[in-house]
């Protein structure tokens, strides 16, 4: 599964610069200051997102940063969250093989599009570089930054509430108030 | 003198030096609590503004956006105090900062802690930017805070005001202290003038002393110069007395013998009336005006006159009628008219007269009513020269011993006195005169003394009055003897004061005192009489004495006294005066 992860990984690529091009379609080229740019808004996430009690087992549980298919970040998402903390927990990362296996992840990047529900207190990020399924968060790359999309009825679906400043920072809120 | 030399010279008081430094001191720490609490409330407002602008940019911060951050930033700059503002991602890079005009962006923040920081004239706040506990970057600004000047202007009015209180409370003491120098100075010659008074009032003590020795020894000189013609009217009394009781004894006729007594008893008399004057003229008394009649005083005088000027020479009174009355001392009066006649005296070698004239004068060229006495001689006269001096004081044309030259400046001096004054006019040859203008008094006249004593026989004493004869000398108390029993009294006799006393004591049953004042040993007569008022005070009291000196005091103490030489009528009525009853009855 690795294996294949890479050499997909590879093929994507060329995918993203050729598709780049013509600007069509919901892929883009990944670079490796983009997708380093990710790995740390996955991890300053953390800090904007307020999770309900029981979404962890205890006071000292971490919060899981969770990659689940095709990972673009690698080592860099591992670094990004080293001695970092949110809401006083450490930031763990994660890479779960399945939806199922998902449980118990509080972001939970999709590297590929999926159809499975993802677990409770999980906030789903999609990016439309990989696929034109949105989550919670939906990373697009706007005027040459990196911004995001934010979608609250996801997130409400998750039981999960979102910090007003990073809604500022949205380029589009759905099922908010505005 | 200055502030300066005040606090040089210690002179200034502890409590103002004290209020001073009070002062300071509370100016001093208003000024410091208000800047404090002025700091504080700077940096409290600027770490608001830092903390509001760490909050509200962490998720532009957090998420890279620039424009963001930018915007929150600028939101910052509606503050005008705030200089620069700048916000740092956690990698310490810029992110966004405005700085107004002049001013460059603030440096990278060195530590990421907050911090507060004054720093010459700035306030530099620093705050991490976190979010939910997890480190997004650095916010800092720097604001102006007031500079020195600015801070000095705020506190000028302060200064100012204390500078002036100091002031004032400096000036206060300055004053006070020189208030306080000056009251000392008032004090200081407030006791120096006392003293000066009182030294002035002795001496003015002193100098009436003097005058009234001077008047004293002025009388004592004119009755000197008196002397030789009263000791000439005393040999002729003398001898009409001697010559009167030789012949007494070689007749036996009683009607020549009458004669030849009442003769005797004339001589007798007028001598005795001529010591009385002299010795009422010599008495020390102090000055004093009365009201005179002019005519009146001169006619008392006219026997003195006439018996101490020679024979050759003759007085002539011409005496104005209805003559106003003056205010002047008597004595000195008299010691005038006394003056000028022995001045005139001695300017007739020879045989002359001397006329007394007395007249009104009436108002005139705004002179006011005066009354005139002008005592004319036939002598020599004087020239002109010797004129303007006549009344100059020790002027004297006399040889040596003959006078002090104080005759005619008393004259002069007692009519000035008076308010009156003296003229002379003189022409050689002619002879002199010698005038006095006195102002008219419109008092009524003093009460003159009483008239001569009754003439007749003698009254007679109670048979049963006891009289104590105090007199040391032995042929006075028999002469006073033989007049007592006379009059009808019973008598004892004592030599002196101490056995006056014993005799009171033991005897007793005394009516009357009659005692002489000058007597030897510790007790004199004025002493006893004192004694005996205070041991039997019901007890009367008569004194008597020749002596000027010691009646005078017998008569301020308010003593009965009889002045010697006396008759028998004059005894009888002092006796009877103190007995307060008539002697030898209705």
């Amino acid at each position: 599964m690795a294996r294949s992860g890479a050499k997909g990984r590879l093929a994507l690529i060329v995918i993203v610069t050729l598709a780049c091009l013509p600007r069509a379609g919901p892929s883009a080229a990944q670079t490796s200051l983009e997708s380093s740019v990710k790995a740390n808004y996955l991890v300053r996430f953390t800090a904007f997102i307020d999770w309900p009690g029981w979404a962890f087992h205890g006071a000292q549980s971490p919060i899981a940063i969770c990659v689940l298919g095709p990972d673009p970040f690698g080592a860099t998402l591992d670094r990004a969250a080293v001695d970092q903390t949110a809401h006083g927990r450490s930031l763990v990362i994660r890479r779960p093989a399945s939806m199922e296996a998902a449980a118990g992840c509080h972001i939970l990047f999709l590297g590929a599009a999926t159809a499975a529900t993802p677990p409770p207190g999980a906030l789903t990020v999609t990016d439309a570089s990989v696929s034109a399924q949105r989550g919670a968060l939906h990373f697009v790359v706007s005027e040459g930054r990196v911004r995001f999309h934010i979608d609250l009825r996801a997130s409400a679906r998750q039981g999960l509430a979102l910090n007003s400043r990073l809604l500022n920072l949205a380029l589009t809120v759905e099922g908010g108030p505005r | 003198m200055t502030i300066f030399s005040a606090f040089r010279r210690g002179r200034f008081p502890l409590l103002v030096l004290f209020s001073l430094f009070s002062l300071l001191a509370a100016g001093l720490a208003v000024a410091v609590l208000s800047e404090r609490a002025i700091r504080t409330q700077q940096a409290s407002q600027a770490e608001a503004q830092a903390d509001l602008l760490a909050s509200a940019v962490s998720g532009a911060l957090a998420f890279g956006d620039r424009k963001a951050a930018q915007d929150y930033v600028d939101a910052v700059q509606v503050n005008p105090d705030v200089l620069v503002a700048a916000v740092y991602d956690d990698q310490d890079r810029l992110i966004a900062s405005f700085a107004r005009g002049g001013e460059v962006a603030l440096p990278r923040p060195r530590r990421h802690a907050a911090a507060t920081l004054y720093e010459d004239g700035y306030l530099r706040v620093i705050r991490p930017v976190e979010e939910s506990g997890q480190r997004i970057g650095m916010a800092g600004i720097r604001l102006r805070v007031d500079s020195p000047s600015q801070r000095f202007s705020r506190y000028a009015g302060l200064l100012v005001i204390l500078g002036f209180s100091s002031l004032v409370v400096a000036i206060l003491a300055v004053a006070q202290n020189a208030l306080r120098r000056a009251n000392r100075e008032l004090e200081r010659r407030a006791e120096a003038l006392s003293a000066s008074h009182s030294l002035l009032e002795q001496q003015m003590a002193e100098r009436e002393k003097v005058e009234e020795a001077l008047r004293q020894s002025q009388k004592m000189e004119a009755i000197g110069r008196l002397t030789g013609g009263v000791a000439h009217d005393f040999n002729n009394l003398l001898m009409v007395a001697s010559s009167g009781i030789e012949l007494l004894e070689r007749t036996e006729d009683p009607k020549r013998r009458a004669m030849l007594s009442e003769g005797v008893r004339q001589a007798v008399a007028r001598g005795s009336a001529l010591t009385r004057q002299l010795l009422a003229f010599s008495r020390s008394a102090p000055l004093k005006s009365e009201v005179l009649d002019l005519n009146e005083r001169v006619t008392a005088l006219r026997f003195l006159l006439e018996r101490s000027l020679r024979e050759n020479i003759q007085v002539i009174f011409e005496l104005g009628p209805d003559l106003w009355a003056v205010e002047a001392d008597p004595g000195e009066l008299e010691l005038a008219l006394l003056n000028v006649a022995v001045n005139a005296r001695d300017a007739m070698p020879g045989s002359g007269s001397l006329t007394i004239a007395t007249r009104n004068l009436a108002a005139e060229n705004g002179d006011e009513e005066a009354v005139v006495i002008e005592i004319t001689d036939t002598g020599t006269g004087m020239s002109e020269d010797l004129l303007l001096r006549v009344f100059e004081p020790f002027f004297t044309t006399k040889e040596v011993g003959r006078g002090t030259g104080l005759g005619l400046s008393q004259v002069y001096g007692f009519a000035r006195s008076s308010g009156g004054e003296a003229n002379i006019r003189s022409s050689q040859g002619v002879g002199t005169t010698i005038s006095l203008r006195l102002p008219r008094s419109r008092k009524p006249l003093s009460a003159t003394k009483a008239g001569p004593s009754p003439s007749g026989a003698p009254p007679m004493a109670p048979q049963d009055c006891r009289l104590l004869l105090v007199e040391d000398d032995d042929a006075v108390a028999a002469s006073v003897g033989h007049m007592l029993r006379d009059l009808g009294f019973t008598y004892v006799r004592a030599a002196s004061a101490a056995q006056a006393l014993t005799h009171l004591e033991t005897r007793g049953g005394f009516d009357i005192v009659f005692s002489d004042m000058i007597m030897p040993g510790a007790m004199d007569g004025l002493t006893l009489a004192k004694e005996i008022q205070r041991r039997y005070p019901e007890l009367p009291v008569v004194l008597t004495t020749g002596y000027s000196q010691a009646a005078a005091q017998a008569s301020i103490e308010r003593y009965r006294l009889l002045n010697k030489p006396y008759g028998i009528h004059d005894l009888a009525q002092a006796l009877a005066q103190a007995l307060r009853r008539p002697i030898g009855g209705a």
